[in-house]
């Protein structure tokens, strides 16, 4: 490589054609993929990846938008001697260093070489529907560790000078439920592959094969720049925020916090996640193994810059001004083997922290929190003639976005999630024994606010077949509301309903495995997004509409909005009133409202408490940590440590002081008489 | 006798219309300014004057094609009726909701999409259909009157009628449509089983929605229209262009006006495949670039159809002919981001202010400028020099831009023309990849105001080495209205195993008995139509299908062997022993136009005037810039290249609508029926 730049005009002429490649690669992976989670969701990314393993080119219309930040570096030095024609593979979260980061993706990539010198890799990864494991899907929020979610493939070769090697093959379609769909998935990756070794063989005969290689460097140049051009804009400082996730399956119940401090300086920034929780024996822990720049770390802030410059240049370039600081051990770091499968649960949560941080930075710019989740309902049933059992995605459930500073929330759809499309009941009722009822939005759900959030959805389903099970991972914010901003109100929890025949409908926690009987039922509904400023701010006209439309009751409109109708139409005098009572009431707004859930935690749990339970049992290696912090918090809740001490350095003695008595309590003891 | 045809084609400006003789082929345009308030009236305007320009009496007129934007501008712009619409209960936001995915998340600024119908107009009907077509619930028709009432009394002008799986049985839709319309009859109502059967209920009841929201002024322009034809003295049935490319009458384009949605773009492509075709030519793209985009489509054999289209943000699942947005068009803005690296568009200048050499005050440079500065297109050559364009403006405006990236103004106009060439490049690969074509045995067929100035650098760039620019290559559409076929498309929906083959054989006798009523309803006899069957089709646990041409034979292994053959081509693999599934099956009833176009050069002065052997006299010459250095390139004007004429580039050819700059590597000539025909030499 020598030093000169390329002459800028054709490099972004390149850059069109890499981009026009890796839209074919989405295109064609859509189009050929056998499983409703590759053709319906999406759920696969294709790059064009330099030896190094940076991501220099990937799909932006089509797929997930998680390749920024994808590292390849791993699996190409754990891979190899390469040789023209090869593809390897894995699902390997922790041979690949965090590449893979939970065992459905299956992640393949195959050298392009031209004039037999490598220029870089193309790459892909698909969401297997099932990979093994204890659940159908492989992915139970309940799993304790790796080897309960599915069959591991480490490094592997599986296509050898363009011929797939069968044996390999073989292991790892015994290994699934659904072995026909995911060969099916696996063709259409490799197809896709060997297209886009195709296109850039013909790339590099155009312009050379060096020329193709160096634009692949600047390409990431120049999303570089873009990314520090737009950190710049950020002002200097440090910005804190956590959220939770609610921890309904992870011992103790416990939420479970994140806890960020984005530390802006001139063009370069630090995620520091220090004081976040410890990884627990629970599916949500990312293995990011403390990866600079790890593409699950990094989606919120990925999202603010499209946000700012929505003709970005997107690859890898844009986390290169980005450091981090992950403590090991932690949910987001966690020691190997640790359980992933629902890791996205934790990765919607970040990518709302990110927001709120930055939300301090810029507070004029960012829209309240969204529902934070994006669930996969899946349901497993007898088919009805054959008999056969089909695990099927039902449909991925979002909720409604944060308002934003002049504009309402989507209804319905967060933007963090908003890469799903969901299943059309017509499709869904012909290939699988249900009914789907009702599929709405629910009124009142959004947070109320001058702008308000996005409403969340309502989702009722009825089997038809015997032994038929609901499955509906990562459900989240049925605790903890998503949070409004500069006194906008929080949105409308998450809930679950069961209705049994001959039972009724009840309220039921979130799904884990719900097993139904014949017509028997599932309601889902799912959060509204956050409000945006003082709700009687809003412009009575637009409440009117809202309440005609449905989306806010009449009660609502005068106890949140403070806005009286009478016959269908503004009580003018009544709504002034009402406005002036609701505002001289509302004590000044801070720039988050989290609702009653949290505040109420928080009194107990308090920023510091929290952070000093974490150092206190620091070091303890993690799958006996999780015990003693777990004994110790029941020491702090029940009273045995007063968590209220003046003095903090005492309280943390004390607290140390447990933990060595929790630790000596598990050494064997002598019988003593 | 022989008569003369008519197409027209109101677009949000102009109304064109082409008029064709079908005794010598001459073929006249003339451009009306669109009246918006009441398009009808611009229509008859355009074609008075023709009739006139050609001396050319109503009487004689024995076919007329009317194509138009109106429906589709409807949508876009958000003009249409106050509509409400029916549904099954549960399914109240089947619009609100869509399939979810937000075009631009996740980008925090991500609009907030906006339904047609606003939610306090939809209502819920009590009734269910399950996906085999057995009724889960009966119909209550107290609900409907309940619910239709309540529209009625907001004051909806129009209702859509949409129940989950219509498209396997209507029974329930059909019901309720009776129940309203004997109670209401003046309300436009249309139910998603006669807009288009197909499974999905977003995509089917927004067809519905689309229908009901441009219904009632579509059918009043097009029975005024069909109206002040009678009155001028046309005595031929009025034929309505549509989205697949074909024509109905007039009737059905009033109830089922959704089907005319992109009949503009279509009928386009439509006019070259029926000039490509007289010239033998098969296989070709065709290029239609105007101001602010250039749009591609693909005709190997056929037109490719598809049935994934978008008006503005609504998915279009009918089928439509393919049309893929390229990128930039001439009016397409050159900017330079913060990192210094120059791109053209999305954004376009428009037709106001327009590109800086309009002199309109825009002062950004454009596409056109580019052309203007390299010397490509001359200050007197749009619009046969009714429209004078500023050098200096133009200078100024790229200079202003190149002066940002260190690059002298014509180095910045070649580089804006390369970008353009670039990001259209980018867009035609995955194109290619979707319909599985070797591209090099293709031709070009451009046209559109600036198609034919741009087309000679994208042959370049993807490696194509022949040409055709037709005729007029500014009022395309227009003429593909006065050209193309009656058809009709008939769909539905299976999901079957291909080795139910009984079954699926049963289902296409169903449509040919539909299509056969259908012609009868046109006066038509059955007979002298083709029927085509096709099948969406794909392997077992895909979600994407492919749709096969099964020619009009019964069902039979061939068609699987045509599936497997088609997905090879298109993916470069197959799954062998993967079963494979039916989806869709359909049906194009068609009645050949039978025009044939004779030869002679329709533009020449004289009609019939004998081939010219001599190579014509150019009206100027012009330095070029092209990779880098000036060329000297040979100005003619369009009229006076006859047919027989054999010329090398670097060339320009002037029209009245355009600039046609052949490019060094290319030789041309003007072929029997006056298309310009260009093949590339090493």
């Amino acid at each position: 490589m020598n030093g000169k730049k390329m002459d800028p005009v054709l490099l972004e002429v390149m850059r069109c054609q890499m981009q026009g490649i890796v839209e074919e690669m989405g295109e064609m992976m859509t189009r050929c993929g056998h499983t409703v989670f590759v053709k319906e969701t999406q759920d696969f990314v294709v790059a064009l990846v330099t030896p190094e393993g940076e991501v220099a080119a990937c799909s932006q219309r089509i797929g997930l938008w998680v390749a920024i930040g994808q590292n390849y570096k791993a699996v190409i030095d754990a891979g190899g001697p390469y040789r023209e024609g090869d593809v390897w593979f894995t699902n390997d979260p922790d041979e690949s260093r965090g590449l893979v980061a939970h065992l459905p993706d299956v992640f393949g990539w195959r050298p392009i070489y031209h004039g037999g010198e490598l220029i870089c890799f193309a790459c892909a990864f698909i969401h297997c529907t099932d990979v093994g494991g204890m659940v159908p899907g492989s992915v139970a929020p309940s799993a304790v560790d790796l080897f309960q979610e599915g069959v591991m493939m480490p490094v592997t070769k599986l296509v050898e000078g363009g011929e797939i090697r069968e044996e390999i093959l073989r292991i790892f379609l015994r290994n699934t439920r659904t072995p026909e769909r995911c060969r099916g998935d696996l063709l259409a990756l490799l197809g896709t592959l060997s297209r886009a070794e195709e296109r850039l063989h013909h790339l590099a005969e155009k312009f050379g094969g060096g020329s193709l290689r160096q634009a692949l460097y600047e390409v990431l140049n120049y999303a570089e720049e873009q990314a520090r051009g737009i950190i710049r804009d950020i002002p200097d400082g440090d910005h804190e925020f956590w959220d939770y996730l609610e921890g309904d399956f992870v011992p103790g119940g416990r939420p479970v916090r994140m806890r960020l401090n984005i530390r802006v300086r001139g063009d370069e920034l630090t995620l520091d996640f220090d004081g976040t929780d410890p990884q627990v024996s629970a599916a949500f822990n990312i293995p990011s193994h403390g990866d600079e720049g790890h593409y699950l770390l990094v989606l919120g802030l990925v999202n603010y810059m499209r946000t700012v410059k929505p003709d970005l240049v997107y690859n890898s370039g844009l986390v290169r001004p980005v450091h981090m600081s992950i403590p090991e051990g932690s949910l987001l770091n966690p020691e190997p083997n640790a359980p992933c499968g629902a890791r996205q649960a934790s990765f919607f949560r970040l990518a709302d922290i990110v927001l709120g941080a930055l939300s301090q930075a810029m507070p004029d710019r960012l829209p309240a929190a969204g529902c934070g989740q994006g669930s996969i309902m899946l349901v497993s049933t007898p088919e009805l003639s054959t008999g056969d059992r089909i695990v099927s995605i039902v449909q991925p459930l979002v909720g409604g976005s944060g308002a934003r500073p002049s504009e309402d929330g989507t209804d319905g759809v967060d933007f963090t999630t908003g890469f799903y499309r969901n299943i059309p009941t017509e499709v869904l009722e012909s290939e699988t024994p249900v009914v789907v009822d009702t599929c709405g939005l629910i009124m009142d759900s959004a947070g109320a606010g001058r702008t308000r959030g996005g409403c969340g959805l309502r989702y009722s389903m009825r089997v038809l077949a015997p032994g038929s099970i609901v499955t509906s991972r990562a459900l989240e914010r049925f605790r903890f509301q998503p949070w409004g901003r500069d006194g906008g109100a929080p949105g409308g929890n998450g809930r679950n309903f069961s209705e049994i025949p001959g039972e009724g409908k009840k309220l039921i926690e979130k799904i884990n495995i719900l097993e139904l009987p014949v017509n028997g039922a599932v309601y889902m509904e799912t959060a509204g997004g956050g409000g945006f400023g003082p709700p009687w701010e809003r412009r009575p006209e637009a409440v009117l509409r809202d309440v005609e439309d449905g989306f806010v009751s009449l009660w609502a409109a005068e106890s949140a909005y403070g806005v009286v109708l009478k016959e269908g139409a503004i009580d003018e005098a009544a709504t002034a009133k009402r406005r002036r009572e609701l505002s001289a009431r509302e004590k000044k707004a801070g720039r988050f409202s989290f609702g009653p859930a949290r505040e109420e935690f928080e009194s107990v749990w308090t920023d510091a408490l929290q952070r000093m339970v974490n150092e206190a049992t620091e070091g303890i290696p993690a799958s006996i940590r999780e015990h003693v912090r777990g004994e110790l918090i029941g020491k702090l809740e029940s009273g045995e440590i007063n968590p209220k001490r003046p003095d903090p350095d005492s309280l943390l003695k004390a607290l140390r002081g447990a933990v060595a008595g929790i630790l000596e309590s598990l050494k064997p003891s002598e019988y003593s008489n | 006798m022989s008569g003369w045809r008519i197409g027209v084609d109101v677009g949000g400006t102009f109304t064109d219309c082409a008029l064709v003789s079908e005794g010598d082929g001459r073929l006249i345009v003339h451009k009306v300014p669109t009246t918006p308030e009441d398009p009808v009236q611009g229509v008859l305007l355009g074609v008075r004057e023709s009739l006139d320009d050609a001396g050319v009496e109503p009487g004689e007129i024995t076919y007329f094609g009317a194509g138009t934007t109106l429906a589709l501008n409807t949508v876009i712009q958000r003009a249409g009726v106050d509509t409400g619409l029916l549904i099954t209960r549960g399914y109240r936001d089947v619009l609100e909701i869509r399939r979810t995915r937000l075009p631009d998340a996740p980008s925090y600024d991500a609009a907030r999409p906006v339904p047609l119908v606003r939610r306090a107009r939809v209502r819920e009907v009590s009734e269910r259909m399950m996906a085999d077509g057995t009724v889960l619930r009966p119909l209550e028709p107290d609900s409907v009157i309940a619910a239709a009432g309540e529209l009625v009394e907001a004051g909806v002008e129009a209702i859509a009628i949409c129940f989950l799986h219509s498209y396997s049985n209507p029974e329930h839709e059909r019901r309720a449509r009776e129940i309203v319309s004997g109670q209401w009859p003046d309300l436009y109502l249309c139910t998603s089983e006669e807009t288009w059967p197909q499974q999905r209920e977003y995509e089917r009841t927004l067809i519905a929605v689309m229908n009901a929201y441009t219904g009632p002024a579509m059918e009043s322009y097009y029975l005024r229209l069909e109206e002040g034809l009678r009155r001028m003295g046309v005595g031929c049935p009025l034929l309505v262009t549509q989205s697949n490319g074909g024509t109905m009458s007039v009737l059905d384009a009033a109830r089922i006006p959704v089907r005319t949605m992109l009949s503009g773009p279509a009928s386009g492509v439509m006019a070259a495949v029926k000039e490509a075709r007289e010239e033998g030519m098969e296989r070709f793209f065709t290029l239609d670039m105007g101001g602010t985009s250039a749009d591609m489509a693909v005709v190997d054999g056929m037109p490719r159809f598809s049935s994934e289209s978008a008006i503005g943000e609504f998915p279009l699942f009918m089928p439509t002919i393919a049309i893929n947005t390229l990128g930039a068009g001439g009016g397409s803005i050159a900017w330079v981001d913060d990192q210094g690296v120059l791109k053209v568009g999305p954004r376009s200048a428009g037709a106001r202010p327009g590109p800086a050499c309009y002199g309109y005050g825009g002062e950004e440079a454009t596409v056109t400028d580019a052309y203007l500065v390299s010397g490509i297109v001359g200050p007197g050559d749009f619009l046969g020099g009714k429209m004078v364009l500023s050098p200096r403006l133009a200078e100024e405006a790229v200079a202003s831009l190149g002066g940002r990236l260190g690059l002298a103004a014509a180095e910045a106009a070649e580089a804006i023309i390369r970008i353009a060439t670039a990001n259209m490049y980018a867009e035609f690969l995955p194109m290619i990849a979707r319909y599985g074509v070797d591209h090099r045995d293709f031709t070009l067929v451009p046209y559109g105001g600036a198609g034919p100035t741009h087309a000679f650098f994208l042959a370049e760039e993807a490696g194509l080495s022949h040409l055709l620019i037709p005729r007029p290559p500014g009022a395309m559409c227009a003429l593909g209205a006065a050209l193309t076929d009656l058809q009709m498309d008939f769909v539905r929906s299976v999901r079957k195993n291909l080795s139910e083959r009984r079954a699926l054989e049963e289902v296409f006798e169903g449509l040919e008995t539909e299509a056969a009523g259908w012609l009868t309803a046109q006066g038509i006899s059955p007979e002298t139509a083709t029927l085509e069957r096709s099948a969406d089709m794909r392997f077992e646990g895909q979600s994407f299908d492919l749709t096969v041409e099964l020619g009009s034979g019964a069902a039979s292994d061939s068609y699987g062997d045509a599936f497997r053959q088609r997905y090879k081509q298109v993916y470069g693999y197959q799954d062998e022993g993967c079963p494979i599934e039916v989806l869709q099956l359909r049906l194009l009833a068609k009645v050949r136009n039978p025009l044939p176009i004779p030869g002679g050069n329709p533009l020449a002065a004289a009609p019939g005037a004998p081939p010219q052997a001599g190579a014509p006299t150019p009206v100027e010459e012009r330095r070029v810039l092209y990779r880098g250095e000036r060329v000297a390139a040979k100005v003619y004007r369009r009229s006076d290249l006859l047919p027989g004429v054999r010329l090398r580039g670097p060339a320009v050819v002037t029209q009245y609508d355009t600039t046609i700059f052949i490019t060094p590597r290319f030789e041309f000539w003007v072929d029997a029926r006056g298309n310009i025909r260009a093949e590339a030499k090493s």
